[in-house]
């Protein structure tokens, strides 16, 4: 399950309610692409796609505070560098599609819930 | 808005987060790859680059290396932006000529502050490269004025880059001023042995009351769960620790390199890489011995030592300082040089007297606390 949106407390004196509002918004547009391209990657046992994939994705998610995403994404980009096999890495690869589409719905009800 | 950051990441979501905390103070580009960030490099100058480490194509490190080899232009701050937390992978970015080194999630305010301090930095090394159209034929600076400039320059330097590694450490700022006014009590009584007294110049006050601050300016290199480890180093984390004294010296180097600083950057590269060393040859890390090691760093690791020893640490009460003292006397001739050690026992009562000025009344220091604030109440 997405954890609570908790990031740094400084974020929230550095940007405004907007500013914010509007970065999370993309981030969780843009899931989307993210799973298509990871799952694309993963089924084709592209090692070095699916890597740089997940690395991006474990480096965006903590940095948005979604550790429990950052965390799988770090497991499967493990996994992508040790060459692992097709069955371990699609597993993988659907645990983190899973959590990135918690995150996505997770932002999504939060910001519509926000506005009325 | 005229200092400029260059922001690269392969990654949208981290580009757009940075950009919109930093788009208000300075001046921005982005780049998602390493080649197009050599490119704006090229172009645009900036003063600062963030820099992600994975992406594809050329990586940070590449990137790193190319920026800090052109000689066109004073190279720009680099500060390495990297989910990687690992000690190899900083390692290589400071051997790639990287400044500072952050650890996805960063700290926005955090950043800020290191951003700002690099600035200061960079303003620092360049002014003396810019003034040395002022310097007469054989290298000497020419006018009372332009020596005032220079040297507070360089002053600003030693301070944002004493300020780097400080923000990194659990040390508080008093240690770095008593060590440096332990430094320059300890040289003073040094000019009173007959075997040392020659090499204290003048200069050599001026330059060891300004690059003992420094000694330890590599721990910028030293990832946090090492660095901010409250109990003892296992013997690997110890080998990874030790690193800070070649980083450091690699550190200054750089800005050697940069800038026309002169002699008090040369004092400090010998101090940051060999205030470890012993006497005996025991030490790190290149394992010196007696007078191969500098002369500046034999200083500082007698007063480095007592101030470690007297002052609280999470694993050790401090130690009263007349314990301490006798523990530097003993260890004369074997961890340290032992006419130094002399000295040092000799001007014991001044040492003490810096000690009880820079120790506040109430010297505990409560921890580094990383609060986390919740932005939207959880559903």
């Amino acid at each position: 399950m997405a954890e609570a949106l908790s990031i740094d407390c400084d974020l929230s004196q550095l940007l405004d309610e907007c500013d914010l509002r509007s970065l999370f918004r993309q981030y969780g547009s843009e899931m989307s692409d993210r799973i298509r391209l990871l799952q694309q990657a993963s089924r084709t046992s592209n090692f070095s796609q699916t890597r740089r994939l997940s690395h991006q994705l474990k480096g965006s998610a903590l940095q948005y505070g979604f550790k429990t995403l950052g965390s799988y994404a770090g497991s499967l980009e493990r996994l992508a560098e040790q060459g692992a096999p097709f069955c371990e890495l699609n597993l993988q690869t659907d645990t983190v599609i899973n959590e990135c589409l918690l995150v996505q719905k997770y932002i999504s009800e939060l910001l519509e819930c926000n506005r009325s | 808005m005229n200092d400029r950051v260059l922001i690269v990441d392969d990654d949208p979501g981290m580009l757009r987060l940075l950009s919109g905390v930093l788009t208000k103070r300075y001046s921005i580009r982005t780049a998602t790859s390493g080649e197009d960030a050599i490119e704006i490099h090229n172009k645009w100058c900036p003063d600062v680059v963030l820099l992600d480490l994975v992406m594809p194509g050329i990586d940070g490190f590449e990137v790193c290396r190319q920026i800090k080899a052109d000689k066109k232009a004073a190279s720009p701050q680099v500060i390495i932006v990297s989910v990687n937390s690992g000690a190899e992978d900083m390692h290589a970015a400071f051997a790639a000529g990287a400044d500072d080194y952050f650890v996805k999630p960063v700290r926005a305010c955090e950043l800020l502050s290191r951003i700002q301090l690099h600035m200061r930095l960079r303003e620092a090394l360049i002014s003396p490269h810019a003034s040395s159209s002022l310097l007469s034929e054989d290298g000497s600076i020419s006018n009372a004025e332009t020596l005032k400039e220079v040297t507070a320059t360089q002053d600003i330097a030693v301070f944002a880059m004493t300020k780097l590694a400080e923000t990194r450490d659990n040390e508080t700022g008093e240690h770095l001023f008593r060590l440096r006014d332990y430094s320059l009590r300890l040289s003073q009584e040094l000019q009173t042995s007959p075997t040392l007294m020659s090499h204290i110049t003048e200069e050599f006050l001026r330059d060891i009351y300004r690059a003992s601050p420094l000694h330890d300016i590599g721990k910028v290199g030293i990832p946090d769960r090492i660095l901010l480890n409250p109990g003892r180093l296992t013997a690997s984390e110890f080998d990874v620790m030790k690193r800070h004294t070649i980083m450091g010296a690699g550190i200054l180097e750089q800005a050697a390199h940069q800038s026309n600083a002169g002699s008090f950057l040369q004092m400090a590269i010998d101090v940051a890489r060999w205030h470890h060393e012993r006497w005996d040859g025991s030490g790190y890390p290149d394992g010196l011995s007696g007078e191969e090691i500098p002369l500046p760093a034999r200083i500082v690791a007698v007063v480095d030592v007592y101030d470690a020893l007297t002052s609280e640490r999470p694993y050790k009460p401090s130690w009263e300082s007349e314990r301490a003292r006798e523990y530097i006397t003993e260890r004369a001739g074997t961890q340290f040089d032992p006419e130094i050690a002399n000295c040092f026992d000799r001007c014991f009562a001044d040492i003490e007297a810096i000690q009880r000025k820079y120790t506040p009344v109430d010297a505990k220091r409560a921890p580094v606390v990383r609060p986390q604030l919740a932005l939207v109440a959880a559903s």
